[in-house]
């Protein structure tokens, strides 16, 4: 979710095999550079091979380029990539998140074959995504300071996971300002 | 034992330390038309002269300076059909960029990937060296850049250089006539002076060839038309 | 795929502590009652493997012999970390090849100097996840919520015992397919012990 001058990106941290919950500490929103960050939902053993992929590319991108990636161009990258395996899919829906270069928030969800889907006010990705839509439409509002991103953030997040069983135990919120990122982790229904 | 008994083989360096080969090519670029490129402050020229070994060839449909994408483009100096293959590699990764990551190429990674295939040339089996120095000009998240890349496949960025033919003659006059703060206008009619320094004859807007990007970041090829405005406004 | 196993795993204060089932059966047919499904990695890894059971010779052999060749090329040992992270490049590959995937969840488990003991989920798919304690096969669904009660921090070699066998009556007692034998082994510093629990 966007705010002004800042951007948020939570997600739950369970990792389960349909019912059965496997563990509870599992992260899937992965830090790329100090203004950038990608989450990933679904497959967790795609959400792991995507992102040691990504921090392949990355590595050689700032090497090669001397410079780090813009969110924008790292959305489309997330994209290629997807697409470049349109006919056996990685079973991810990527979201990126980050501030450009004029600390402006730039947010994008994806689906698992790459289309983007730019917005300017929040994404929501998942098993719950539905319910999150409803609740970020509900409580954003437009320029919001960190301290009420994060509340708006969290307590969205807190209100889907109440109600999508396959999601929850507990959250991590990482907000992104120009000053640097915050992360914070929330208690959630530990169910 | 001199140097020419090891000029025969690409792979095999001489006493020296030389590769004679790529010294070898170094030649066929000097014995070909003068090309030059100024970075002004705003942008960049690259000019060329287009040598017609007849005044019956067709003058209009050779264009030596190419477009490489729409903010970069590029001038050689030396064999032509060694420049055409080098053209298409750096267009297609070019695009190969853009598709992966939806932005323009920065220049110095065209430049690096360009002097990346030259290289291969010089240290594989079956291959000659390419005939040609490049001059890449492009506009780029940046500024402004200038490379000039050689057969070895090193490159270096330049304010102002100049390759081919005339090119000892058309860096000093560049030296003289160089400031880091000149205007892209100017540039033009700098470079148009050097070109006219080394012509065998009388410079006309159809025997030489300017390619220009401003900080709008478009590459473009001038006209004659335009190229007879500036000789006008030189003389 | 059928999964007829029990296998689980836990951190103690200073070693990791791995049980399987040595039951090898085909629906109602037992093949073999002394089936040893924790493979030795090298002197401070085990891997306990549940699932196919040619899946698990390729696998475990794969592995066991690539840990020996990177120790002898370089006169260093992997850590467990970076044993379970190659593990997992592998799986991850073979999912989406033309031999399949390998059929077979895992647990590994190791004591390094550095690290301590450390014991990783590794599902068929390529999951990989650093727990204090996991199972696989048919154990989770009993055993988790009793290591979830009574495993605690630090515990000593006796108290993990005990834990030990706490998850093997549990699954005794509910698990339609008779399993009566265990191996139980324990890795920690001085290397890699079998224990008789019984």
């Amino acid at each position: 979710m966007s705010g002004d001058g800042c951007v948020a990106i939570a997600s739950d941290t369970r990792l389960g095999q349909q019912y059965q919950t496997i563990a509870m500490d599992v992260p899937r929103m992965f830090k790329m550079h100090d203004r950038l960050f990608l989450g990933l939902t679904g497959l967790y053993t795609d959400t792991q091979t995507l992102y040691n992929l990504f921090k392949f590319k990355l590595s050689m991108y700032k090497m090669r380029e001397g410079r780090e990636i813009s969110p924008e161009t790292f959305a489309n990258l997330v994209s290629s990539t997807l697409y470049e395996k349109r006919f056996g899919p990685y079973f991810t829906e990527p979201i990126v998140v980050g501030l450009d270069k004029d600390n402006k928030p730039y947010l994008c969800g994806m689906d698992l074959l790459g289309a983007l889907a730019c917005e300017p006010d929040f994404v929501t990705l998942g098993t719950s995504t539905e319910m999150l839509l409803g609740a970020c439409e509900t409580f954003y509002r437009e320029n919001m300071n960190e301290d009420q991103l994060f509340e708006v953030v969290s307590q969205t997040l807190m209100m889907a996971t109440d109600r999508d069983c396959l999601s929850g135990w507990g959250g991590v919120v990482h907000i992104i300002s120009k000053e640097g990122i915050t992360t914070k982790t929330i208690k959630t229904r530990q169910d | 034992m001199g140097e020419s008994d090891y000029s025969f083989s690409l792979t095999t360096f001489s006493p020296s330390g030389k590769l004679t080969q790529i010294e070898y090519a170094l030649n066929a670029v000097a014995a070909g038309a003068t090309s030059l490129g100024i970075k002004a402050s705003n942008g960049i020229v690259l000019a060329t002269e287009k040598r017609m070994s007849s005044a019956l060839m067709d003058e209009t449909t050779l264009q030596k300076v190419a477009l490489v994408t729409e903010n970069v483009g590029m001038v050689y100096s030396g064999m032509g059909p060694d420049s055409r293959v080098l053209i298409r590699k750096a267009r297609k990764n070019a695009q190969t960029y853009y598709q992966t990551y939806r932005e323009s190429i920065p220049v110095s990674q065209v430049v690096r990937q360009i002097a990346s295939v030259m290289q291969e040339y010089t240290q594989s089996g079956g291959v000659r060296p390419f005939g040609v120095s490049l001059l890449v000009a492009g506009y780029d998240y940046e500024g402004p850049h200038l490379y000039q890349v050689d057969p070895s496949g090193s490159y270096f960025a330049w304010k102002a250089s100049a390759i081919g033919k005339n090119m000892v003659n058309a860096k000093t006059f560049l030296e003289k006539r160089y400031s880091d703060d000149i205007e892209l206008e100017d540039a033009i009619h700098t470079s148009i002076l050097t070109l006219k320094e080394g012509f065998e004859g009388q410079v006309t807007a159809n025997n030489i060839e300017l390619g220009v990007v401003g900080d709008d970041k478009v590459f473009r090829v001038l006209s004659a038309a335009e190229i007879k405005d500036y000789l006008g406004e030189v003389e | 795929m059928s999964m007829l196993d029990s296998i689980f795993g836990f951190v103690g204060k200073d070693f990791v502590i791995c049980a399987a089932d040595s039951t090898n059966a085909r629906s109602v047919v037992v093949m073999k009652d002394d089936l040893d499904k924790i493979k030795v990695l090298d002197d401070h890894k085990i891997l306990a493997m549940a699932g196919e059971v040619n899946s698990i010779a390729d696998l475990s052999e794969y592995v066991q012999k690539n840990v020996m060749l990177y120790s002898l090329r370089t006169s260093i040992s992997l850590s467990t970390a970076a044993v379970a992270n190659f593990m997992r490049g592998v799986i991850a590959k073979a999912i989406r090849s033309r031999g399949g995937a390998f059929q077979t969840n895992m647990i590994l488990a190791g004591y390094d100097e550095a690290d301590g003991p450390s014991v990783y989920f590794l599902d068929y798919l390529g999951t990989l996840h650093k727990l204090n304690y996991t199972a696989q096969g048919l154990a989770p669904l009993f055993v988790m919520s009793t290591m979830d009660r009574h495993w605690k921090e630090g515990m000593d070699v006796d108290e993990a015992i005990q834990l030990v066998k706490m998850c093997i009556s549990e699954v005794r007692k509910r698990v339609l397919v008779q399993q009566f034998k265990y191996t139980v082994k324990i890795v920690d510093k001085d290397g890699i012990r079998v224990l008789d629990v019984e």
